[in-house]
């Protein structure tokens, strides 16, 4: 009977299954595979122990507690390919963001958004300077024992709107606007304000920083708009780009000094002008055949910068002086950008690729030049605003063959050419760099591929240019006569190497190690002074894992080691730099102390991360973040006897070292399909050794603290509910 | 009830036949793309459910007449279609796996014949990733809603794979906000090609940096010259170790273009090193060394646009 009663079950449901087929279980299934529609709400409270300023940097969570925030996620397909999107992220936390769009794929799009940026500065400060944020902050006039704890902190807050629409098969327009407010206050500084105290300083022997935060409160609007022509054959493209930059703080920041031992008055701190830029561009590019192609842009910016002077009532030079010169309002700032680029390629043969471009930029600063100020202290000169003008030319030929077993060799050559207007009294004016380049890849292999690449780069320029006579001291010897010989304007011998390994010894490992060397020699302008070595090395190797379906893993290790060597000069304005002199004071005066720093930084990082389902319900993952960053300083000080001017103490550097752990976890229960619970686990440590702040205090007696040693926790729970 | 039995063996075999008779006529159906049976007969969701994710992109809407099918990227593959053997059959025409032979240039040409006509891909062909073989799906994942590389905050790890320095960098205490999840590798770089060096998405290095930090471009009363040149000539956007992403600290970091007179030439110190009441202003002490450095003083260092007849404006103090 029961085995009747069995028959019969089956009997019904094979009938049933075979008569009318499982066709809203398969659709089911199908549809989840291949539909995006989807409606998510996660709402999520993370409790977190300790905001530390490391950690606190930009994830928006400055206090200790529960903070609730929420997610969104709506997908939208329609039918005839209209798309409507919406997704917001930490909202209700300072990082939030919301973005929304539809889109009729093919034809048009509209999409708005709203994003949150905020910077919490990475120190403490307590400081008697009232009037953070403000365009006027006072100083106090006696070093105080105590000042307030002050936070400080920059938010962005940016709305945008973009859209597109193809008017034609081949023709599109695409239009996009931001605007983005940032307010807040950052560090600052001045020297002018003499207080006794710190340090046991007396008013003479007082450092004269005095700190001050920087007030921000600016808009920055950017508009983005193009029409593009493109077939298969060839395009055309215009397009322009404004950007309108509004600085609401004002011009100045104003320092109310309450006594007299200050420098210059404490005269107003000029802020960002306002200024705006508008680029216009036009592209093109011809395909020749399917293997030669020629792409060309043209473009002019002009970068407009006439904000109002601060009005020269408010201005205290001292001495006795004008607080101004120019009869100028404004600076009438101008700058006209030219942009020029064209590029060839084209594969010759089946085996060989050509390429060919050239970059032009031509920076012509038209700002009326003028005097601005008379240098008092250094024979009375006349200084002029100082536009800068500069060309830049790159040029690039390269040449890749096909080798056969799956290499591939190219060789390349590229030009750099710099001329700068304006300046050639201070620097040399044309500068110019070559590099060769040959690269050796292997690829197409299923298990092995690689490459290797070696480049060598020259760079010279004209002569130097002549002391310029506006800084110039009457009678002023060997070091009283400024220079400057920039880095970037040396002459300079660069190689590197870069070696890439990918291995695939299985399907499921995938192992990647890379090796980078870089090394450059530099020809300074004098006696060595300035940038002499440069050397970088980088090793990383990364795996990853996927032991089955269900369950992967990854893990990497880099470390890296960067060193300068470079040298300058202990001397005094004026020295003879022989040890001249009748008197002690005079000896030290003109003994010049040569010294030479090699910096080394090294560099450790080791990331390792797993995901997987424990069933099909639960799922877990983590991240493991480890980062170590020691910087040396290694000071020689050559020994000038004892007229050396070297105060004690100095060319004695500790190391700084910088330790960040980060422990990520969590878990996912899938309560039913559509809803879930995640918790979240951080656990983040910094340590920082660094005197950048320690033992460190301004004038007013404001102190910048870094904490040395940081622990936050963070534990949060989600709820999310897909509808 | 052995009439009901036979009834219901009856009503089987007529479903089994009907159902069976129905599934003969019908030839394969698309699941997603248009024509993408030739594939999905084989490829369905038992055997392959994640090549049906595509449904869920762009490329999986057919109601736009442009989208592809299988064989538009990897190729009418007949080999493949038409095997009869049992061993494995031979790969489709184009792959685009790890453990792919097919060639960049011809995986990249699938994508391209569409996509090549998209502005911002206007100048892949001669960008430095194009020269060095990175096929677009070394980046983009084609059978995912989710494609990492698309996402700000799963994009780094991406462009990590190849560029481990900057990975290392981005952890620095001092960084662009990249680890949060607020900035991507492509807010900077157009890795499809651009005009700019490095592939930065402006004409020039400082053109990029101004789309956030506009307040920089001056020009100035008196301007900085390494900064109205390359902002690179001083800062790390990746990260660093000294404040303000400054490549070294300061006053190292200038001392390597100006010249050694007055206190320029300083040597370094801090203030715990030095004997109290020093004057920590002078040529070779903490107040070139410590706080914001050289800065404590200069601090219009980006440009100050002062009109005031004071040397100090000239020298970046206002």
């Amino acid at each position: 009977m029961q085995d009747n009663r069995m028959f019969k079950q089956t009997v019904i449901a094979l009938a049933v299954s075979l008569a009318f087929p499982a066709t809203s279980a398969f659709a089911d299934e199908v549809d989840e595979l291949i539909n995006p529609n989807v409606a998510e709400v996660a709402v999520k409270a993370q409790y977190v122990n300790q905001a530390n300023p490391l950690y606190r940097q930009y994830t928006g969570i400055n206090t200790d507690g529960v903070h609730g925030s929420a997610d969104v996620n709506v997908v939208q397909r329609s039918e005839d390919g209209r798309w409507m999107k919406i997704e917001g992220r930490d909202l209700g936390l300072r990082t939030q963001e919301l973005k929304g769009s539809v889109e009729q794929q093919g034809d048009w799009a509209v999409g708005i958004g709203y994003n949150q940026i905020p910077r919490f500065a990475p120190v403490e400060v307590t400081t008697p300077v009232k009037g953070l944020g403000d365009n006027t902050q006072t100083v106090p006039a006696v070093f105080p024992s105590e000042g307030t704890h002050e936070t400080l902190m920059t938010e962005r807050t940016a709305t945008s709107l973009t859209a597109r629409k193809f008017l034609s098969e081949h023709l599109q327009a695409n239009f996009s606007f931001k605007s983005e407010d940032k307010k807040g206050e950052r560090l600052f500084g001045a020297n002018g304000q003499s207080i006794a105290g710190v340090n046991g300083a007396t008013i003479s022997t007082s450092n004269r920083q005095i700190f001050l935060a920087e007030p921000i409160d600016s808009n920055h609007q950017q508009f983005e708009a193009s029409l593009d022509y493109a077939t298969r054959q060839y395009y055309l493209s215009a397009g322009y780009y404004g950007s309108f930059y509004e600085n609401k703080a004002g011009n100045a920041l104003f320092v109310t000094s309450p006594t007299a031992n200050n420098r210059t008055g404490m005269s107003p701190i000029a802020l960002a002008p306002d200024n705006h830029a508008h680029e216009f561009q036009l592209a093109g590019g011809y395909n020749f055949s399917s293997d030669t192609q020629f792409k060309m842009n043209v473009g002019r910016t002009y970068a407009i910068q006439e904000d109002d002077f601060i009005d020269a009532s408010l201005i205290n030079v001292g001495g006795g002086n004008p607080a101004t010169i120019t009869h100028r309002t404004d600076l009438g700032g101008e700058v006209v950008t030219t942009n020029v680029f064209a590029s060839l390629t084209s594969r010759v043969t089946r085996d060989l690729s050509l390429l060919a471009s050239y970059a032009y930029e031509n920076r012509d600063d038209k700002t009326p030049q003028e005097t601005y100020l008379i240098d008092y202290g250094h024979g009375g000169a006349a200084v002029p605003n100082n536009p800068e003008s500069q060309k830049t030319q790159r040029a690039k030929v390269e040449a890749s063959y096909r080798l056969p077993m799956g290499y591939n060799l190219t060789a390349g050559y590229d030009y750099d050419y710099r001329k700068y207007d304006g300046m050639d009294e201070l620097y040399r004016d044309k500068i110019q760099e070559g590099t060769w380049r040959l690269d050796l890849r292997k690829s197409l292999s299923e298990t092995v591929n690689g490459s290797i690449t070696v480049s060598h780069s020259d760079r010279d320029g004209s002569r130097w240019g002549t002391t310029p006579v506006t800084v110039f001291v009457t009678g002023g010897l060997a070091v009283g006569e400024h220079w400057t010989a920039p880095t970037q304007f040396s002459n300079r011998e660069r190689d590197k190497a870069r070696l890439l390994l990918d291995w695939l010894p299985t399907n499921a490992l995938s192992l990647q190690a890379s090796y980078e060397y870089a090394q450059d020699s530099y020809d300074t302008r004098i006696n060595d002074i300035g940038l002499n070595h440069g050397r970088s090395q980088l090793f990383a190797l990364d795996a990853s894992y996927r032991f089955n379906e269900q369950w992967k893993a990854n893990a990497w290790y880099s470390v890296g080691k960067n060193e300068i060597e470079q040298r300058s000069q202990q001397s005094t304005f004026g020295s003879k730099c022989d040890g001249s002199g009748t008197t002690a004071a005079q000896r030290r005066t003109n003994t010049c102390v040569p010294w030479a720093s090699s910096l080394n930084l090294t560099s450790e990082a080791v990331g390792a991360g797993f995901d997987g389902r424990l069933s099909a319900k639960w799922s877990i993952g983590g991240q493991y973040l480890f980062s170590r960053d020691v910087n040396e300083y290694d000071l020689s000080v050559t020994d000038v006897g004892v007229n050396s001017p070297v105060a004690v103490g100095a060319g004695i550097l500790p190391d700084t070292k910088y330790l960040q752990n980060t422990v990520r976890l969590f878990a996912k229960y899938a309560v039913t399909k559509a809803t879930g619970v995640r918790l979240d686990y951080v656990w983040d440590k910094r340590e920082l050794d660094d005197y950048t702040w320690n033992s460190w205090r301004y004038s007013d007696g404001t102190r910048v603290f870094q904490k040395p040693d940081q622990i936050t926790h963070v534990i949060g729970v989600t709820l999310s509910h897909a509808f | 009830m052995r009439t009901m039995t036979k009834l219901l063996a009856v009503i089987a075999c007529l479903g089994g036949i009907w159902s069976g008779a129905a599934a003969a006529a019908d030839a394969p159906k698309d699941i997603v793309l248009k024509g993408d049976a030739k594939c999905t007969s084989c490829h369905d969701e038992a055997d392959a459910p994640g090549v049906l994710h595509i449904g869920k992109t762009r490329h999986g809407t057919r109601a736009d007449g442009r989208t592809p099918t299988c064989t538009d990227c990897h190729g009418d593959s007949d080999k493949h279609v038409n095997y009869k053997g049992s061993e494995k059959p031979p790969k489709p025409d184009r792959v685009f796996g790890k453990k792919t032979a097919t060639p960049a240039s011809e995986r990249n040409a699938a994508c391209l014949s569409c996509h090549e006509t998209d502005p911002k891909r206007h100048l892949w062909a001669g960008s430095t990733h194009e020269r060095r073989d990175v096929a677009c799906t070394s980046c983009h994942e084609m059978h995912t809603g989710e494609d990492k590389v698309r996402d700000k905050r799963t994009q780094p790890e991406v462009c990590f794979a190849c560029h481990k320095e900057q990975r290392a960098q981005i952890n620095r205490p001092s960084h662009h906000p990249i680890p949060e999840g607020k900035m991507a590798c492509s807010d900077c770089h157009n890795p499809h090609g651009s005009t700019g060096p490095k592939l930065l998405v402006k004409n020039s290095t400082n053109a990029t940096c101004y789309t956030c930090h506009a307040e920089k471009r001056g020009p100035f009363v008196h301007n900085h010259t390494p900064v109205s040149e390359d902002c690179g000539n001083c800062h790390n956007p990746h990260g660093t170790v000294a404040d303000s992403m400054l490549k070294t600290r300061p006053p190292f970091l200038c001392q390597q273009c100006h010249d050694p007179a007055n206190h320029l030439g300083g040597i370094p110190a801090i203030a715990s090193n030095m004997a109290s009441g020093v004057s920590i202003n002078a040529s070779n002490t903490a107040g070139i060394t410590q706080g914001r450095a050289c800065l404590n003083c200069h601090t219009n260092i980006h440009g100050s646009n002062s009109p005031a007849n004071a040397s100090k404006a000239m020298r970046f103090w206002r």
